[in-house]
């Protein structure tokens, strides 16, 4: 048996915030919710009380100054997670305004006791702690009084078995205060406006016996509520074990498989990158439709367009529909422009677990960048690192279109040094053979396997289907763009050499 | 903002019957009256602050003056009871008038509460004061 004194984790009722404090609210713990204004500081007092508050765990909710009550009232109640059966019978507000008009942290502290003691109250909340000590700290032993009084708050509250929250508006240069020494735990949340976008964080600054998740946290309200998406989430379970190289998974191009020798990996990411109109969604519906057709369900991440849309106007829509209604394959829209990849994560993790999905498809990367809040995109290699390992991870295979500027001056195989996140690299090139464009493919990366070397001429037929042919041979420079036959004048390029030629003349 | 409606005059003389004792009359129906404000008053002090709460009484008399206008004499700036500032305000009125007029001013003040915090929780804050009360809605009562 364990001598170790049990500590009761409570949810905090906030989908995605008990893993990231590490369990969820210890039980009697003394914490300070802190940030800026309008930053969702009340939201999380409110659904972290009525979450827990019942009959016999009655919660009070301390309001001071601030923001007066009945707005703070009229406002919260329009989240669903407000249930106005629970208030009165489970949770009392109490304005305490008057006491702290006087200005004696005193005066305030002997009513919370009093409310506290004739209630017995298994949860307290004191919103906003900040305005009332504000104007105490002006005064000239402002801070010893205002220990005292924490002092005085914490321990009463924690031998009287509320857990309790003091909320406030706090600066991030504020951290130092002794109510912040006091706490057991601190959560900070942050609301970032950058250029057009406004980006909500969570973090959990200190959580007294317990291993909280670092960092800051994508966090968003909505109608719900507050919800916050860890930054590491928990990692999947791994399948059995498995070697990827073991089992490889049809690309539904038979000629790609080959050039793969086998087909993709199980659980590696493929980024298909290639110029507009090079090909690259035909090319990941091929690889979704063999997925459907092999008993392995897709899903299909699209950012450009809405997923009805993208079925009207994508090559197998028609089959894709089929697929969707027979939950083969599930087509997720993520179009917020202030979207995080974290949530972008929950969203592609759910959805595979919805459908047991064994193959994803990100079309594209460079339209998540897009949906993506500036903030996040500044840290895009690093999140896509992370996406891409959580879903390979879990045995998912991966592949990514990704738009390549064309370029011909400089060998590109991916936008953004991104080539190097994922374990396969499909270039699609246009080239300029005898006066055409056409278009060539090639592996250009598979880790840790054999794979073709060619640049293999491909077509996409009327019916949106990939063809692969044979490998450009006895050409040089076919990156380039205007390759030349070997011992020969470069290919295809004399007219237009002819044509800048004359225009020079005039 | 809309006069109140005939459930919440049938709700407040619900409330004003629930704090008549047996004993009383119609002669009473003015301390029934200003205990049933000064009760409304208390509640809602201790949910909205006693500033709050004076807010909320002095836009219910505003209101209420359209039918009493006696209740333009009520002054909440000043730092009595509500029942006395409400009493005052009615002083001279006839026993029926003072009746009707506690009835309006709750009617008035249940509508107010309904508009800024809604029918349910304003149901919450009346029944944590008196537990029998079946509620400002009629449907609710079905």
């Amino acid at each position: 048996m364990s001598d170790r004194v049990p500590i009761r984790k409570l949810t905090s009722g906030v989908p995605g915030f008990d893993e990231v404090l590490g369990g969820g609210i210890p039980e009697f713990s003394f914490n300070v919710i802190a940030g800026g204004a309008g930053c969702g500081k009340t939201t999380l007092g409110h659904q972290i009380m009525f979450a827990n508050a019942t009959p016999e765990r009655k919660a009070l909710y301390f309001t001071i100054i601030g923001e007066p009550p009945i707005k703070m009232l009229r406002y919260q109640q329009q989240f669903s997670f407000f249930d106005v059966a629970k208030v009165e019978d489970s949770i009392r507000f109490i304005h305490l305004g008057e006491e702290a008009k006087e200005g004696e942290l005193a005066v305030v502290l002997a009513r919370i006791e009093k409310e506290v003691d004739a209630t017995n109250p298994a949860f307290v909340f004191v919103d906003s702690f900040r305005s009332m000590i504000r104007r105490v700290l002006a005064e000239g032993n402002g801070e010893l009084e205002m220990q005292d009084f924490v002092q005085r708050l914490a321990l009463h509250l924690t031998n009287w078995e509320a857990t309790t929250f003091l909320l406030g508006e706090y600066g991030e240069t504020e951290q130092d205060s002794a109510l912040f020494t006091v706490a057991d735990g601190i959560i900070w949340l942050y609301q970032a406006v950058d250029r057009n976008s406004v980006v909500r964080k969570a973090q959990v600054v200190k959580m007294r016996g317990q291993g909280q998740i670092p960092g800051l946290h994508t966090a968003r309200i909505t109608h719900a509520g507050l919800s916050v998406i860890p930054r590491l989430p928990k990692p999947e379970p791994r399948p059995r074990k498995w070697h990827p190289l073991d089992v490889r998974l049809s690309t539904g191009v038979s000629a790609l498989d080959e050039m793969t020798h086998g087909g993709i990996p199980q659980g590696y990411s493929v980024l298909v990158a290639g110029p507009s109109g090079s090909g690259k969604t035909v090319l990941s519906n091929q690889f979704i439709v063999e997925g459907a057709r092999r008993g392995e369900p897709g899903v299909i991440a699209v950012f450009e367009s809405r997923p009805e849309d993208y079925l009207q106007t994508t090559p197998h829509g028609r089959e894709f529909e089929r697929l969707v209604q027979e939950k083969k394959l599930e087509i997720l829209y993520l179009r917020p422009l202030d979207l995080s990849i974290d949530e972008a994560l929950v969203a592609l993790r759910e959805a595979v677990h919805r459908i047991g999905a064994k193959r994803a498809v990100i079309d594209s990367l460079s339209g998540l960048e897009l949906a993506l809040a500036p903030a996040f995109r500044r840290d895009f290699r690093e999140s896509i690192y992370r996406m891409m390992g959580s879903l390979t991870g879990s045995g998912v295979t991966v592949m990514a279109t990704a738009e390549l500027e064309d370029a011909y001056t400089e060998l590109r195989l991916s936008p953004q040094n991104i080539g190097f996140l994922t374990d396969a690299i499909v270039i699609l090139r246009y080239v300029q053979i005898d006066g055409q464009l056409r278009r060539a493919l090639s592996v250009v990366k598979l880790r840790s396997s054999a794979h073709s070397r060619d640049l293999r001429e491909y077509e996409i037929t009327k019916d949106g289907v990939v063809v692969v042919g044979v490998a450009l041979k006895g050409y040089e420079g076919l990156l380039t763009g205007a390759p030349t036959k070997r011992d020969a004048q470069p290919v295809g390029v004399g007219k237009r050499h002819d044509l800048e030629t004359k225009k020079r003349r005039r | 903002m809309r006069r109140p409606e005939a459930a919440q005059y049938a709700a407040a003389r619900r409330l004003l019957a629930l704090e008549t004792s047996e004993a009383e009359d119609a002669e009473g129906s003015a301390a029934v009256g200003a205990r049933v404000h000064e009760k409304l008053f208390s509640s809602l002090a201790s949910l909205v602050g006693t500033a709050g709460a004076r807010a909320l009484f002095a836009r219910s008399t505003k209101l209420a003056a359209t039918d009493f206008p006696s209740f333009r004499n009520a002054d909440f700036n000043a730092e009595a009871p509500v029942s006395e500032l409400l009493g005052k305000a009615l002083l001279g009125e006839p026993p029926a008038v003072i009746a009707e007029a506690s009835v309006a001013l709750c009617a008035t003040l249940l509508s107010l509460l309904a508009t800024l915090i809604g029918e349910p929780l304003t149901t919450k804050v009346l029944q944590s004061v008196w537990p029998a009360f079946d509620g400002t809605n009629e449907e609710t009562k079905r």
